[in-house]
């Protein structure tokens, strides 16, 4: 597989205003050395809690925040800190889905307006050629194209998430960044819109860093998925492996906490229920960043951090525990 | 349910406008039951739970309908009698716990305050309660707790400050209106299981809304599930997953990726959105999404009726053929 993105102890610190007395806050270590590859066709899952810095880490790759430290190789270029012309070049390349199709679409413009602007602001298009390439993308996404002049309040929540993914495909990207795409949307709307972001994938070859808090999700649309804890990747498999056989206490007990929609198979499962809440970012434990709810942490935990290790040929994980 | 049920419900109606968004719903619920109420966005299952708190928003109005709790008339009472019941016969928990609570007072406060609206005790033995409440939803650091505001707690947290407060009164019914959506998965196992155990020890019966289907499959003895303000489906928990009766129900299943389904794979959709309150024609309302639609269906609207042996009931002209 050509590997499109790469990322190398990418760090995203925030470390805030200073307050009325002078004082900085404590600064957040919202992603703290996050490395990753991800290829063409492919599409990498990235779950976690809120506060995990998931989100932190998409913005980033969008070049929406800005790194404090490693680096964000894009066909091999580095574009860590690419400005101007550069920048405009790599949003071409990589564009963006968010979670709320309601506030991604501003609401005085039509929707065609909205599908066009990556053209118009990129001087691709303009006049009956412009309008056409609306016509076409509202097309793709299952819309009719005589709807282009209606405005946002007139579509549903499943179409408003249809005409932001028609807006990310107009400069026909490389790499989407899909953050929540579907957390929004009630459930029957929520499998049509995996199923067009799929589709696309087999189509148009695109790759998809598909960041959920949903890992049923996740695991049915993505070929690698990555698992973050306070800022950390601590584990990184091919979907099958994840799920089939974590290595890292945290990934077990996510799984083991999404409900079965099986009442046999639910009620005769054991969980590991973990206990307590995700610690403050702004003053992550030491040692390794889970210890604090671990089942199994030894004393060693508390001190050492894990390092993220190949346990089994494309399975990292980062727990002393596990070999 | 052989004992007569704790709450019995009968042509519940809430109109919004000229538009009906619950419509004509009959229901009961057991001593010590969990019933579950599923469906999408919009299919009137917040509306019910609001419809049986009388707290329902301004614009909504309930036209119509009985509700019998362990015997009294809840739709006879006015606000001052129906004041007394809640929290103390009736409890509700919402899903953004930050937002149920009062931002302006601590903790303590409002626990006091939940615990003396309903018996004679003063301030001190009120606040010792509270803690003791706390203590019984896990919060270990009770004496910090108390005195925090909403926004020094995580949501978790803010909904194990509600079940305390929801439970001060030890209500006979327990309301649960998607009370982990907002939360997070670790903690949305810690809250269902925190509920499970308040439950068994108070003896209440629960009305959970949900539209997971995994939280159904966990918690729920018996499953209503709602779609345009219609109840089309009952049964018992695990009848429904091993055979639904209704081609919503059916759908509702198959359409959520499952940890065990083929990765990659088409997921089935159910195309087409849910009427809106008032639109639907004279037949059955998700005839225009079934695909076990006949002409029939277009012209009269099937009732809830039972299925077989009669232990659940369906509101589908074809019930018999559905999931065979």
């Amino acid at each position: 597989m050509t590997e499109l993105l790469r990322l190398d102890r990418l760090a995203v610190h925030f470390t805030g205003r200073r307050n009325w007395r002078g004082r900085r806050p404590l600064p957040v270590r919202a992603v703290d050395g996050v490395s990753f590859s991800l290829g063409q066709r492919e599409t990498l899952g990235l779950v976690g809690e809120s506060g995990c810095g998931k989100s932190t880490l998409g913005n980033a790759v969008l070049r929406l925040v800005k790194p404090s430290a490693g680096e964000i190789r894009f066909e091999g270029r580095d574009v860590t800190t690419v400005a101007g012309a550069e920048l405009r070049a790599l949003r071409r390349d990589v564009q963006m889905v968010f979670q709320d199709p309601y506030s991604a679409l501003n609401p005085k413009l039509t929707v065609g307006e909205s599908v066009g602007e990556p053209l118009r602001a990129h001087g691709l298009a303009t006049g009956q050629a412009l309008s056409g390439e609306i016509g076409e993308l509202l097309e793709m996404v299952g819309l009719p194209r005589e709807r282009a002049s209606r405005y946002p309040h007139e579509f549903s929540g499943g179409q408003r998430q249809r005409l932001v993914i028609a807006r990310a495909l107009a400069l026909k990207p490389k790499l989407i960044v899909c953050d929540e795409p579907v957390s929004a949307l009630d459930v029957s709307i929520r499998s049509q819109i995996l199923n067009l972001l799929m589709e696309f994938q087999q189509r148009l070859g695109l790759s998809y860093l598909f960041i959920s808090h949903d890992l049923s999700v996740v695991r049915h649309i993505s070929h690698r998925v990555a698992v973050m804890y306070l800022g950390r990747i601590v584990e990184l498999a091919p979907r099958d492996n994840l799920f089939r056989e974590p290595l890292h206490p945290y990934t077990e007990a996510l799984i083991s906490a999404i409900p079965l929609p099986d009442p046999v198979a639910q009620r005769r499962r054991t969980r590991i229920i973990l206990k307590g809440e995700l610690p403050k970012p702004t003053a992550p434990p030491p040692g390794c960043p889970f210890h604090t709810r671990c089942p199994i942490a030894i004393p060693m935990c508390r001190e050492v951090v894990p390092p993220l290790e190949e346990k089994r040929p494309g399975h990292w994980a980062a727990c002393h525990l596990r070999s | 349910m052989t004992s007569a049920p704790l709450l019995s419900v009968e042509n519940l109606t809430v109109m919004i406008g000229g538009a009906a968004v619950v419509d004509h719903i009959s229901f009961a619920v057991g001593r010590s039951e969990v019933v579950a109420i599923v469906g999408e966005s919009g299919c009137g299952k917040s509306m019910t739970a609001f419809a049986l708190m009388d707290l329902l928003p301004a614009a909504a109005r309930r036209t119509d309908g009985r509700i019998d709790l362990g015997g009294r008339h809840l739709h006879e009472l006015d606000e001052a009698g129906m004041q007394k019941l809640r929290g103390k016969e009736m409890s509700i928990i919402f899903q953004e716990p930050v937002a149920a609570l009062d931002p302006l007072m601590n903790v303590g406060d409002q626990l006091v305050e939940a615990i003396r609206a309903h018996q004679e005790v003063d301030k001190t033995q009120a606040l010792a309660q509270a803690r003791a409440l706390l203590e019984t939803v896990g919060i270990t650091d009770a004496d910090l707790r108390l005195k925090q505001y909403p926004f020094e707690l995580s949501g978790g947290m803010c909904q194990r400050v509600m079940i305390a407060g929801a439970l001060a009164g030890q209500p006979s019914l327990l309301i649960a209106d998607e009370p982990t959506t907002a939360l997070d998965v670790t903690i949305q196992a810690q809250i269902l299981e925190l509920i499970k155990q308040r439950r068994a020890e108070i003896g209440a019966s629960v009305i959970l809304i949900t539209h997971d289907m995994g939280v159904v499959a966990d918690m729920a003895d018996r499953v209503l599930v709602m779609y345009a303000g219609r109840i089309v489906e009952e049964a018992d928990a695990f009848d429904l997953f091993a055979r639904p009766r209704h081609p919503y129900t059916e759908a509702l299943l198959k359409s959520v990726p499952r940890l065990d389904d083929v990765p990659g794979t088409r997921l089935p959709v159910i195309e087409g959105a849910v009427p809106r309150p008032g639109s639907h024609g004279p037949g059955c309302r998700f005839a225009s999404r079934c695909p076990l639609v006949i002409d029939h269906c277009l012209a009269e609207e099937p009732g809830l009726l039972p299925v077989e042996d009669g232990a659940r009931r369906s509101a589908c002209w074809r019930r018999d053929e559905v999931g065979a």
